[in-house]
């Protein structure tokens, strides 16, 4: 046995030691989680054997939450308080939501910021709705693998913002989570392809979610996987069939039914099931129960249904073909087009998606799961189980630009640049000393302001004050792994580094999220609270006892004030240590202690004057 | 330590990317306009797996940044180096301190060159004016035609640079790909309208 082990950078230090790590494929209408077993990539089911977790959370009045199945089926009679498709809220304002308004069952709040929804447990951001998901997904994996995460490598659309990336990682952070990476997720999909099927060349991945829709293009090569290009619609998804679905029916039941947001969730509901139906029947029914008590059958072939949903599936087409542009690529030079997501499964969007490439698409992988597996490769490689050159590299989705004069976005950053990718841009001043400057950065394809997505306005403060023009602040864009981006600054010809304030324009920042956290332990993880309160104890027990042993022994040592307060901070502690919270006793014993300071100092210098006495210093330093 | 080498040959620990490395030297290629894209890019790919955040997802924080440093790097030095406009420009910004294209150089002052962009320009806007797909593809295509010239063109003016040769190829090539970009916002605009 070696006394030293050496191992690689950013792998395991134990060989043997099995990492958890997962992949969460945190959808608009289902959630899922996968890891690896036996070398092989599966899915994690529930105690029931279920894998799909609906992505639905309700807030009860009596101060409960429930997620998935039991959330859904309440949907209906509870449409308020009942969260679905979070997704598409995320990292969203309230006014850019206006399109899905009327769509909506539950209240969106108006507000500067994300978007905020009203609950019978108050209000709730998305991130904290998608929290609630993750930490059943976590759970629901622990369980399964019997321990404690190491990280998980969520997935999000490729074509995702930044601030709706950030969005993502937030709420896995208030579920306890430690996030590896993110995903983009048609790049998780071909690497379930690319290591599974042992796939090589050029791929297109089309994937349609329920509420989202990506088309990377990937070159495979032996491990690694390179995104080409990506582009996509960020609010469109197989919910937008249901919806056109939807609005058939209420329009054929207009005169008995009503306006009621139960009756809307119902129909909603149908929509869906007749669609997946019809993608193995030429026709179906779905029964229905009218506002007034009457059950009703509705009836639809697959023909008319076909009709509705087409210009849905025409509208992927366009985001098709400007990836196809950005990657100079030809539709032909395609070897394999790859099928993701539940819509997938509609018959018509095969047909379609076979036209405009000219081949027959793959979908030899579930399309719920495949997202998901993929994340799971990439997990276990991140966290070191594996030894496989997997090699990811993935683009920039959307162009990174700064607001200039005019109202007008200059780019900085093209989209479809590989990433990590950094930009250095240099400014100046233009008033004489000029201590302070706001950048304004968006993010999307436009010229105008108004036409892309605010990201954040930074200010850099603390330039040194110079006449106008002599000023030179570099500052650096930094677009990480995950697809987030960084800011800093630097005052060049003095390296003053300038300090950056970010407000982000859909994000929250970093007191929000220590605040959710602090709620999310205080409500939903009453064993933790329980936990850190008889931590909490025993630490409060402990510095009780120290400080009663020291002043038994040398309690002479203090001035009658200084006693006083010792005594008092005292009498606190053992007040704190009769209540039922872990806070009040880590204050009092914090205080505690602050106030034996003094104690503490001239028992240590009474013990130093001890072991000196009847020894010169010049003895001591010799030894 | 070889220059532009990530790791510690000893230790095999991430060592701090050094920013005066050339895009050439942190790839290991030799410094030219001519270059094999097959080279270019399995030397950028044995790199990039070396250094890439990926394989620090579990490390400490320092040796993040620094994986994040060399992958920024590798990844600018792979995007400019494929491209031979943005590889040619480097180039001459290498041997003549400055940049081709930015303002200072001036721009393209050769009429007859001129002229081509100018009636170019007029066709592009004649066939988008009518929705003329075919037209479009043909433009694109003389574009693409006249790229590889301005290459093999830089490719024999690299070998004894000279500003006054190389900068007017370089100009005229970025021109050639604003109007290659232009085509393609055209057609992007009709497909999202």
């Amino acid at each position: 046995m070696a006394l030293l082990q050496i191992a690689e950078p950013g792998q395991s230090t134990a060989p043997h030691e099995h990492r958890l790590a997962v992949g969460i494929d945190l959808g608009t209408t289902h959630s899922l989680v996968a890891t690896i077993r036996s070398a092989q990539p599966v899915v994690v089911r529930d105690s029931e054997g279920r894998y799909l977790l609906p992505s639905v959370v309700q807030y009860r009045a009596d101060g409960t939450v429930r997620v998935g199945e039991e959330a859904r089926a309440e949907a209906a009679a509870d449409p308020h308080n009942t969260i679905a498709s979070v997704k598409r809220l995320m990292g969203r304002g309230a006014e850019e939501l206006q399109p899905l308004a009327g769509a909506l069952p539950y209240q969106v709040l108006a507000g500067e910021g994300m978007v905020r929804l009203q609950t019978a447990q108050g209000e709730k951001t998305p991130v904290e709705v998608s929290a609630e998901i993750l930490r059943v997904l976590r759970q629901r994996a622990e369980e399964s693998l019997g321990g404690e995460l190491t990280g998980a490598v969520i997935t999000v659309p490729a074509y995702f913002d930044d601030a709706q990336r950030q969005a993502t990682k937030d709420a896995a952070r208030l579920a306890g989570i430690n996030v590896l990476r993110l995903l983009a997720e048609p790049t998780a999909a071909a690497v379930a392809y690319g290591l599974d099927k042992g796939a090589e060349g050029l791929f297109a991945i089309y994937d349609l979610g329920g509420g989202t829709f990506d088309l990377s293009l990937l070159r495979l090569q032996k491990g690694v996987f390179e995104v080409l290009a990506t582009a996509g619609d960020a609010a469109l998804g197989g919910d937008d069939m249901d919806r056109l679905i939807a609005e058939q029916i209420l329009a054929h039941f207009a005169e008995q039914g009503d306006s009621s947001p139960a009756w809307h969730r119902q129909v909603l509901l149908a929509a869906r099931a007749i669609k997946e139906r019809l993608s193995s029947l030429e026709e179906a029914s779905v029964e229905l129960v009218l506002p007034g008590g009457k059950a009703v059958q509705w009836h639809l072939r697959r023909e008319q249904l076909e009709s509705w949903i087409e210009p849905v599936i025409r509208r992927s087409f366009a985001p098709c073909r400007r990836a196809l542009r950005d990657a100079h690529i030809r539709p032909e030079e395609i070897d394999g087009v790859v099928l993701v997501g539940g819509a997938t499964r509609v018959p018509l969007l095969r047909r379609l998606v076979a036209e405009l490439f000219g081949r027959e698409p793959l979908c030899d992988i579930d399309p719920d799961q495949v997202v998901a597996l993929g994340a799971a490769i990439q997990a276990d490689a991140l966290v070191g189980n594996q030894s496989d050159d997997l090699l990811l590299m993935d683009v920039l989705p959307l162009s990174l630009g700064l607001e200039t004069m005019g109202g007008l976005v200059e780019k900085i950053i093209p989209r479809n640049t590989p990433i990590p990718v950094a930009k250095a841009q240099e400014f100046t001043t233009f008033k004489d000393g000029q201590t302070a400057m706001s950048i304004h950065v968006l993010q999307g394809e436009r010229e105008k302001v108004e036409d892309n997505r605010s990201l954040a306005r930074f200010s850099l403060r603390g330039i040194p004050p110079m006449v106008a023009g002599a000023a030179r602040i570099r500052v650096t864009f930094q677009v990480d792994a995950d697809g987030l981006l960084a800011v800093s600054a630097e005052e060049s010809s003095t390296g003053v580094r300038a300090e950056v304030q970010v407000k982000p324009s859909y994000g929250l920042d970093d007191a929000a999220i220590t605040r959710m956290l602090r709620e999310a332990i205080a409500h939903g993880k009453e064993d933790i609270e329980q936990r850190r309160l008889a931590e909490a104890r025993v630490e409060g027990e402990r510095v009780r006892e120290a400080l009663d042993s020291a002043l038994a022994q040398d309690g002479s040592l203090l001035q009658p004030d200084e006693r006083a307060d010792i005594d008092a901070a005292r009498a606190e502690l053992l007040h704190a240590l009769g209540s039922d919270s872990a806070a009040a006793i880590e204050h009092a014993a914090g205080a505690v202690e602050k106030a034996a300071e003094v104690l503490v100092e001239r028992r240590m210098n009474q013990a130093v004057r001890k072991a000196m006495a009847g020894h010169s210093i010049d003895e001591w330093s010799e030894k | 330590m070889e220059s532009g080498a990530a790791l510690c040959p000893q230790c095999g620990a991430l060592q701090p990317c050094d920013p005066s490395l050339s895009l050439f030297a942190i790839l290991g290629l030799a410094e030219g306009f001519v270059i094999d894209p097959a080279a270019l890019r399995s030397a950028a790919l044995e790199r990039l797996r070396a250094v890439h955040p990926d394989r620090f997802a579990q490390a400490d924080g320092r040796t993040q940044r620094q994986s994040l440093e060399w992958t920024t790097r590798l990844n600018e030095a792979q995007a400019v180096l494929s491209d031979p406009l943005r590889r040619g420009d480097y180039l001459f910004s290498r041997h003549f301190g400055q940049s081709a294209l930015g303002e200072e150089m001036g721009s393209l002052r050769d009429p007859e060159v001129l002229m081509r962009q100018m009636e170019r320009r007029e066709a592009l806007e004649e066939a988008a004016a009518v929705r003329d797909q075919a037209a479009l593809e043909r433009l694109r295509a003389e574009a693409h035609a006249e790229e590889k010239q301005i290459e093999e063109q830089l490719a024999a003016s690299f070998t004894a640079p000279e500003a006054g040769r190389i900068a007017p190829l370089l100009q005229e090539w970025q021109y050639l790909r604003k109007f290659l970009a232009e085509i393609d916002q055209y057609e992007e605009r009709w497909d999202f309208a």
